[in-house]
Formats: structure tokens, sequence, C-alpha cells
């Protein structure tokens, strides 16, 4: 029997994985059909580990550096909820400083779901293609 | 009171359009953060104030908590509001503009208030197209880096200029800001046409149709400017700032060329020219507070349509009591613009304190007041007895004046047409282009403005229609959804003070 995981763990895995811009560490974070939501994405919501591996290959080749610092993180029964602040070069972009949310859902098998919050307006994709 | 009953506390207030209820829920220095606000609010003042506007701005609010967590003090919550915008902004198509998103919003309490408000969501739903492209053919303002850093999003042409007219704002927002705040226009593409020499001012008279024999220096004049067939050509507004310099502030025409073209080879002792002067707009009832910060003229003391030279920031300028909103407000006129992001900087600055809102012209509040832009194209084939100033112009002005015998003529014949005021009976979309009206006698008319006033809660419009139509008489009216009835009132719709 598998053991229940930590919401606010995984939440703080995953921002910690993203700022290493480490693929095996994210895809090794995601569950069993889960729904990924970044708005830099595209398309912004991805579904399953085909895609989901998919976006996170997008994103460790567009992204330079990304930093991202989690300031307040709650957990409630198999969710959690936290605020923080992006660090972001994407390649051939300038950093750009964005304040993000970000909402997790997990069961037995890691993140049923993550979505990032983010102001995404004028600014250029993580990927430029679309993820299939 | 918990964070998760504050926060459902704030979202009914705010699905109530109440700002007092909302504000009261902050503690005094309160602060609100939100991914589509050009800057924080604090206090509950500016929290009041403002939240009220932005919740009014938009209808049919409903906002559903999907995740809470709390701790303490502390709560995180990923919700989804929907809504759509009130108001003409919305689709070329006249259905509204949906603004629904999905966010996450973080609150901090203190003492049983929320001390700070978070809402992180991405606004790129909420608009999906990206600023208007722009081309080389037409000139920019000097405050164009101004604008583009307001998040200016649609420009039209005027003057062979672009012209800054909608910003990243839902339109009850700039509404607000010019009724209750201040607000800063670029309309550094209202051009003057200046006239100096021995004859400028007899020159100036000559042009008009409206008796400027009386103008002296330091006034500013609304002027109708008609052909040589007695149609209107513009409405500018005429300022005499320095003794031997007078500025034709006109609009979407063509007047120095005019007047140029008039003086050429005429025994006028006038020197016609464009110079290198672009105004800006502060309008609103806080627009005296404002230039006051960094004006040193007695600007309460100035008259409506008055102008008087000075400084601006610290640069030569002409100021005068004019706008184009209806109600209070400056223009200010720099002498050069060579300095004019310095003088847009300045003005930002200034008015941090008074929540000055950069927008385009409010069209909206225009129209409420019976102010239009009559131009040689926007208000074709009409004569100025059929506009809604047809008592400035005066035909029996001792000056000899362009377009005098056809509008002797157009007097002896009878005019045949009139501007009124339309309340739609539906809600219309954007007036692109003129919609055809039928009156009950059949005759065909133009609907030549068409907006939502907020003041009213309905659609309203200026058309020109034949003579006979009568105040409270209804005409059907051919838009490009559809058609609907109007009834047709008088202008302006609204008081100065409404």
């Amino acid at each position: 029997m598998k053991t229940p995981q930590d919401p606010a763990r995984l939440l703080e895995d995953y921002a910690n994985a993203l700022s290493r811009l480490d693929r095996q560490a994210l895809d090794g974070l995601v569950g069993d059909h889960m729904l990924l939501e970044i708005p830099f994405l595209k398309p912004g919501r991805l579904l399953g580990r085909t895609e989901i591996a998919a976006a996170h290959r997008e994103i460790a080749d567009n992204l330079e550096a990304i930093d991202c610092r989690i300031d307040h993180n709650l957990a409630g029964d198999g969710h959690a909820i936290a605020g923080g602040r992006l660090e972001v070069t994407r390649r051939g972009d300038i950093p750009r400083s964005l304040e993000f949310g970000m909402v997790v859902e997990c069961d037995d098998s890691g993140l049923r779901r993550l979505s990032l919050y983010c102001d995404s307006r004028n600014l250029r994709r993580w990927s430029d293609k679309t993820i299939q | 009171m918990t964070p998760g009953e504050a926060f459902q506390a704030y979202c009914d207030a705010f699905a109530a359009g109440d700002g007092t209820a909302m504000a009261e829920l902050f503690t005094d220095d309160g602060l609100f953060e939100a991914s589509s606000l050009d800057a924080p609010l604090r206090g509950r003042r500016q929290l009041e104030r403002q939240l009220g506007v932005i919740a009014s701005a938009s209808t049919g609010i409903s906002t559903e908590i999907r995740l809470a967590i709390e701790d303490g003090e502390r709560g995180h919550f990923e919700g989804c509001y929907q809504a759509e915008i009130v108001g003409t902004g919305g689709k070329l198509d006249g259905s509204a503009q949906r603004i629904d998103f999905k966010f996450v919003a973080i609150v901090e309490m203190h003492a049983g208030r929320i001390a700070c408000l978070r809402e992180i969501f991405d606004t790129r739903p909420l608009h999906p197209e990206e600023r208007q492209r722009v081309w080389p053919m037409n000139r920019r303002t000097p405050y164009w880096d101004g604008t583009v850093a307001a998040r200016c999003k649609e420009w039209s042409v005027y003057n062979n200029m672009y012209f800054p007219m909608i910003y990243s704002h839902m339109p009850y927002e700039d509404y607000r800001a010019l009724l209750d705040g201040v607000t800063l226009w670029d309309v550094g593409l209202e051009r003057q046409t200046q006239l100096r020499g021995p004859d400028a001012h007899a020159f100036l008279d000559y042009l008009c149709c409206r008796d400027m024999s009386a103008m002296r220096p330091g006034d500013c004049r609304y002027a109708l400017i008609c052909d040589d067939l007695g149609m209107i050509m513009g409405d500018p507004v005429v300022l005499w700032p320095r003794a031997d310099t007078i500025w034709i502030s006109h609009g979407n025409t063509d007047i120095t060329l005019w007047a140029r073209g008039i003086a050429m080879g005429s025994d006028w002792e006038v020197e016609v020219s464009e110079p290198d002067v672009a105004p800006l707009q502060i309008q609103g009832p806080l627009a005296l507070d404002l230039l006051a910060r960094i004006c040193p003229a007695d600007l309460a003391a100035m008259k409506n349509y008055s102008c008087i030279e000075t400084e601006v920031a610290g640069q030569p300028a002409v100021v005068s009591r004019t706008g184009w909103s209806g109600g209070f407000g400056f223009e200010v006129f720099p002498f050069s613009s060579a300095r004019a992001m310095e003088l847009w900087q300045s003005i930002l600055d200034a008015g941090e304190e008074f929540d000055l809102k950069v927008t385009g012209p409010i069209v909206s509040r225009a129209v409420e007041r019976g102010v239009t832009d009559t131009g040689y194209y926007n208000n074709s084939d009409m004569n100025p007895f059929e506009d809604l100033n047809a008592r400035l112009v005066d035909v029996d002005k001792p000056a000899v004046f362009v377009g005098k015998q056809a509008l002797e003529r157009i007097l002896q014949e009878g005019v045949k047409r009139r501007s009124v005021g339309l309340i739609f009976d539906a809600p219309v979309p954007r007036l692109e282009w003129f919609w055809e009206s039928i009156d009950p006698r059949g005759n065909l008319g133009q609907v030549r403005w068409a907006v939502y006033s907020f003041t009213l809660g309905k659609y309203i419009g200026i058309a020109l229609v034949d003579r006979a139509v009568e105040i409270g008489e209804f005409l059907k009216v051919e838009h490009p959804r559809g058609v609907c009835m109007a009834e047709v009132t008088v202008v302006p719709f609204v008081g100065r003070g409404d």
C-alpha cells in the first residue's frame, strides 16, 4: 500500500526541481493522470505523463535560468497553496521577476494537479511550439 | 473574523459593488494587490474608492472559492471569478466582453481585519488582443513612450498622428477617474495653426463663422470653421496666449494647410505655421490640485476659456482652462516638444498622490455632456446650423468670412436638419461609422455618436435628423447588430455635476 504524499512537500520539491531545471526530478513528481497548468506553455493545460514530460523538456530547453522562491506554503487535506516570486530568464530574453501562486493536489501516486498562477501577459511563452 | 470569513465577505461585497463594505474589511493601512492593477492600493480611503470603481465596472459577478487553507491569521485560496465588462468597450459586434479567470488569493489578517490581500492571476485572457500595431506613415506624439508604458492598446489616427484612445482599463474605471479624480490625456495630435502678423486677429475672424472680433489676449474661444460651401470643417478652440500669437487648436482637419492656402497670394499680412506644440489634457475635479504642484501661475483664478503663459514643471508653456471632458480641467501647451517626456513624467509624479489615471478621451462622458468633435470627415456634409452649437454662427457679424454667402443662402432656403439626442431602447455596439435612422414620417437621418452612459445606465447617441423631428418621438435605428428604437431627447443628457 502506497503512502499518501505530503502536498506541501511535493509543492516545494516541484519548485526546487524547477529552479534547477531538473527534468528528471520534475518528471518523477508527476502522478497518475496529472494536470499541469502553466500559463507560459502552449497549451496552458497539459494532461498525463507524456504531455507533461514534453512540457518539462520545453521548459528546460527554453529557459536559461529560473528561481522559484516560495514565501508561504499552506497545506490542507491532499492539497497545498503557496505564494512567492519567480525570477526567470528565457533564452534570448531579459530576466523577469514575477509574483506567483502555486496550487497542488496530490494522491499516493504523486502530483495529481499543479497550477501555476502568474501574469503572463506581454511575456514570451516558455515554449514556442504546441506541446503534444 | 477568520481569513476565510474575511475573504468570503470581500467576495460578496465585490459582487455587490460595495466599496465601503470592502474597505471596512481591511485594517486602516490595509494593502490590496492584484495582477490587473497599475499599482497596489493602500489604506481604507483608496481601497473604498478604487475597489468600488473596479467592482462597478463589471456586472454579473460571481466568485467561487474552490480550495481554501487557513492557518491562524493567514489564508490561501484558489477560486474562479466570472463577470462581464459594463459599457461599449466590449467586442466589435456589441456583445459583452467577459472577464473570467482563475486566481490564487493570499490573505493576511491582523486583529480580525485584512492587513494584506494579494490576488494573483493571468491577465492574458482579459486582454486577448495585444496592443495595436502601428506604422511609420503616421506620426507619433512626443509622449508615445509614456502612453505605451501606461498600457495603451488602441490608437486612432488624428491629424496624421496616432491618438491614444483606449488603455488597459475597464471603461467605467476611466469614467470615474474623470468624474471623481484626475486624468491625463495625450492630445499631442491636437495641432496648432499659429497666426502671427498685423492681420492675425482679422484673419482669424475671416476663417471663423463665429464673431471673434471681441477676443483679446488671454482669451480662448470655441469656434466653427466652414469651407466656402458652408460645410463644417472643424470646431477648434482658439487660444490667444501672447499678444503676437494666436493658436487655432484644431481637431481632425488640417486647418493649417487651409489657412495657409487662403493667406498665400492674398493681401493678408499674416504668417501661418504649425509650431512644435503638443498639448496634454489634465481633466477632472482634482486637475487644479495636481497642476498647482508644478505650475506657479494662479490657476485657481483662471476663468473657463482663458489661457495664460507660464511654466509647467519648469518648461515654458501655455495653460488653458479648456478641455474635451465636458467638465473641469486644463490643457497644457508646452512651447516645444524637445523635453516632452520630462513633462509627462513630472505630471505623473505630481499626480501620484491624486491617483492620476492616464486615459484616452472619455467619449462616453463627452457625449453625455454634448461635447462632440466636429470635423470635415466625421461630421461631413453638415452645415453649422445643423450642429449642436448652431447658436455660435453669426452670419451678420461685421467681418466678411469664409462661407458667409453659402450660409446666407442656406438660411434663405431654410435649414433642413438638426442634431438631437437619442436614448436607445436596447444595447447597441460600438459605433464605427454612421448608422441610418428613420423618423415617423419616413425621413432618413444619421446616428453620428453612440455610447453607453454610465450615469443614465442607458445607451445614448447624437443624430442628425430632419428638422421636423420632435423631442419625444421615436426613431428606428439600424446598426450592425440589428434594429432598435431610440427616443429623441435634448442634449446635453446630463448636467455638469451629474
